[in-house]
């Protein structure tokens, strides 16, 4: 018996003295926002389903005026930790063309909150523009380095390593405003999982940590 | 030796937790807790569909649904309860009211959808329905171009009185089960459902389904225009003539007695008079009757909606984002209902006769923003939309046999505090608050 309790005890604690990995999704988010310049004023434009009128119910992509925003928030992760790996992984349902095209993930460097849209980053407490609508200032609204570019083509699911910008938010370095999702490339549209409708809980942030 | 064991293994289970099952922005209720509820009244009315309070007159109105397979539980599908200076029930007896319909409609009965109250007069507004017979038949227009969908009821004299009827004939579809109505804080604009009008979807000419509003007076009354003017008018946000200053009670009646007579001598002229509306047809959000199920206006600007699969906003000042769905999962049709926050920047959404679930919608400039919230409560299927009681800093739902209240934060968020109080009715399908007296009013079978 004392045996028994003593391998618990040490299994146990051994598993606490190591990695331990968190799974994240969107529902943890409460900052989120599908920005889009054909409605600028809007937060959640996720996709056109006639003019003028738009819906969740998809996340389209255009290059240079569309985006996704979203904030992870990482209190989850206990102090004093290291972050030794982070893994974003984002579904996508269409890219066109064919052959494929790029998604690029940036840090989002200014605050947002309510009202957040094409034109401002938030509206509430006060109106506040982004630098460049869209999200667009490069080191100002957003880092001038993306985080990763990647290129995707059918539909699935893209793993993207975060793990300096998990790092960089969770040591305090940078303030954490999450990334936003864009489409740089000429004549190349993707469609991504919206999280309100196609794939809820799909944009899993996988991060492990292990003590300092 | 055991004792030690498990306290152990506790500790370990807590180290070795990982995410708690519900994540940040979804929170739960495993139990309610059974509480008397001291600002709770209730009014007998038996298969009550709506109900709505009136301020200003103290008055408490209930309308009847249609109920199962077409049966009604009384003839009289309106119930006026007279309320004392304290918002209680006064003694004596309700008043129950049969609606009136043509002859020609006889064996289709007729049934409340909704109602609302004047925010400052003694008015009461019922939108009423008739089904088509036999099931799912369409019902034929000539037969519904002398029923009046809208009824005003003064209230400001016992028993109430029918005040007016309109909103009859090829401007308003008829046949529908469901359909919101609301009135907006300065009372110019009364939303009511199921309206239609040409629009010209596909390049092709035909009735199509709209959103809007009629356009109200000062006295409580829709505006008058000529028939051969009203698609123009149609076409405005803008009254027909610019408002006039806020009237009494007394003087509001005064008003509206030429009006009327002016409008019923009209009828049977070739130039009838039609209430001044504003409508407007979409091609994707609301394309089908009935609806929209919800009317939330929250500015001159912005009007909120409960759609077919969710949330939807329409800006009538935004033409490029005029219309944004939020749709809900799952994709129970027909069912959300969507009431929104009088003073704060939120709106909830319920999804009626299919589970507990409360969405929390965070709103900016008549946009909604971020993500929603989402409040599940155990054991409970709600019934009604959300009744929001700003003096307590809390919401009110209905649901087979109770009402269910949870606490809000300051900022409107839900919270895991919540509790529930038995009444007397299986299915407590709207619940009606008084900011007035503090008091939320819930229809029960007797």
């Amino acid at each position: 018996m004392r045996f028994a309790l003593a391998a618990l005890v040490t299994i146990a604690l051994a598993d606490v003295a190591h990695a331990r990995t968190i799974v994240l999704t969107e529902a943890d988010c409460e900052l989120m926002a599908c920005i889009q310049a054909d409605a600028p004023r809007m937060s959640w434009a996720g996709t056109a389903n006639t003019t003028a009128e738009y819906g969740v119910n998809a996340i389209d992509l255009y290059p240079g005026k569309s985006a996704f925003l979203i904030k992870y928030p990482l209190e989850k992760i206990p102090p004093g930790q290291k972050i030794t790996r982070a893994e974003w992984l984002i579904p996508y349902q269409i890219v066109s063309p064919p052959g494929g095209a790029r998604l690029q993930i940036r840090r989002i460097l200014k605050t947002w909150g309510p009202g957040v849209s094409h034109l401002n980053r938030m509206t509430r407490p006060q109106k506040v523009p982004w630098s460049v609508p869209g999200a667009r200032g490069v080191g100002q609204d957003r880092a001038a380095e993306a985080t990763a570019v990647v290129s995707i083509k059918n539909s699935g699911e893209q793993s993207v390593n975060v793990t300096q910008d998990v790092e960089l938010w969770y040591a305090g370095a940078a303030q954490n405003n999450g990334w936003m999702i864009t489409l740089e490339d000429q004549d190349s549209w993707i469609r991504i999982g919206s999280p309100m409708w196609s794939n809820p809980k799909g944009y899993k942030l996988r991060i492990t940590f292990e003590p300092e | 030796m055991v004792k030690t064991c498990l306290s152990i293994i506790l500790v370990l289970t807590n180290l070795l937790a990982a995410q708690p099952a519900y994540a940040q922005r979804e929170l739960r209720i495993r139990t309610l807790l059974e509480t008397p509820l001291p600002f709770v009244t209730t009014c007998a009315a038996p298969i009550a569909g709506s109900i709505t309070v009136n301020d200003v007159a103290k008055v408490v109105a209930i309308g009847q649904r249609l109920g199962v397979a077409g049966a009604m539980g009384n003839p009289e599908q309106l119930t006026f309860y007279k309320l004392t200076d304290q918002g209680q029930l006064a003694p004596g007896d309700p008043v129950r009211v049969k609606l009136p319909k043509p002859a020609k409609l006889d064996p289709h009965p007729n049934y409340i959808l909704a109602m609302t109250s004047h925010p400052t007069l003694p008015l009461v507004y019922v939108w009423q329905d008739v089904p088509p017979l036999p099931d799912p038949q369409v019902i034929d227009p000539a037969l519904a171009v002398e029923f009046d969908h809208l009824l005003v009821f003064d209230v400001s004299v016992w028993p109430p009185t029918l005040a007016f009827a309109c909103c009859r004939g090829s401007e308003h579809h008829v046949g529908d089960r469901r359909g919101g109505m609301a009135i907006d804080k300065a009372a110019r604009r009364l939303f009511v459902p199921n309206m239609q009008m040409i629009g010209k979807p596909m390049n092709m000419t035909k009735t199509v389904p709209a959103l809007g509003w009629l356009k109200l007076a000062n006295d409580g009354l829709p505006y008058f225009v000529e028939s051969d003017k009203a698609v123009a008018t149609a076409e405005s946000t803008q009254p027909p003539m610019p408002p006039g200053p806020p009237l009494d009670p007394a003087g509001a009646a005064a008003a509206r007695a030429p009006r009327i007579a002016q409008y019923e001598a009209a009828k049977a002229t070739p130039k009838p008079l039609l209430p001044a509306r504003y409508a407007e047809w979409t091609t994707y959000s609301f394309t089908v009757w009935p609806g929209p199920d919800s009317y939330c206006p929250v500015s001159d600007d912005s009007i909120l909606l409960g759609s077919d699969s969710g949330a939807a906003t329409w800006n009538l000042n935004d033409r490029l984002g005029r219309f944004g769905y939020f749709f809900i999962t799952p994709q129970a049709p027909y069912r959300y209902r969507l009431a929104a926050h009088p003073t704060l920047p939120a709106a909830y959404a319920t999804c009626i006769t299919y589970d507990g679930r409360i969405h929390r919608f965070e709103v900016a400039e008549g946009y909604f923003t971020l993500a929603p919230q989402v409040l599940s409560l155990d054991n409970v299927v709600c019934h009604s939309p959300v009744a929001v009681l700003p003096a307590n800093n809390q919401i009110a739902v209905g649901a087979a046999g109770k009402i269910c209240v949870v606490s809000l934060t300051p900022e409107g968020k839900l919270t895991t505090q919540g509790v529930q109080m038995t009444v007397n009715n299986p299915t407590v399908e709207a619940l009606a608050w008084s900011e007035k007296f503090g008091r939320l009013y819930v229809p029960v079978e007797k």
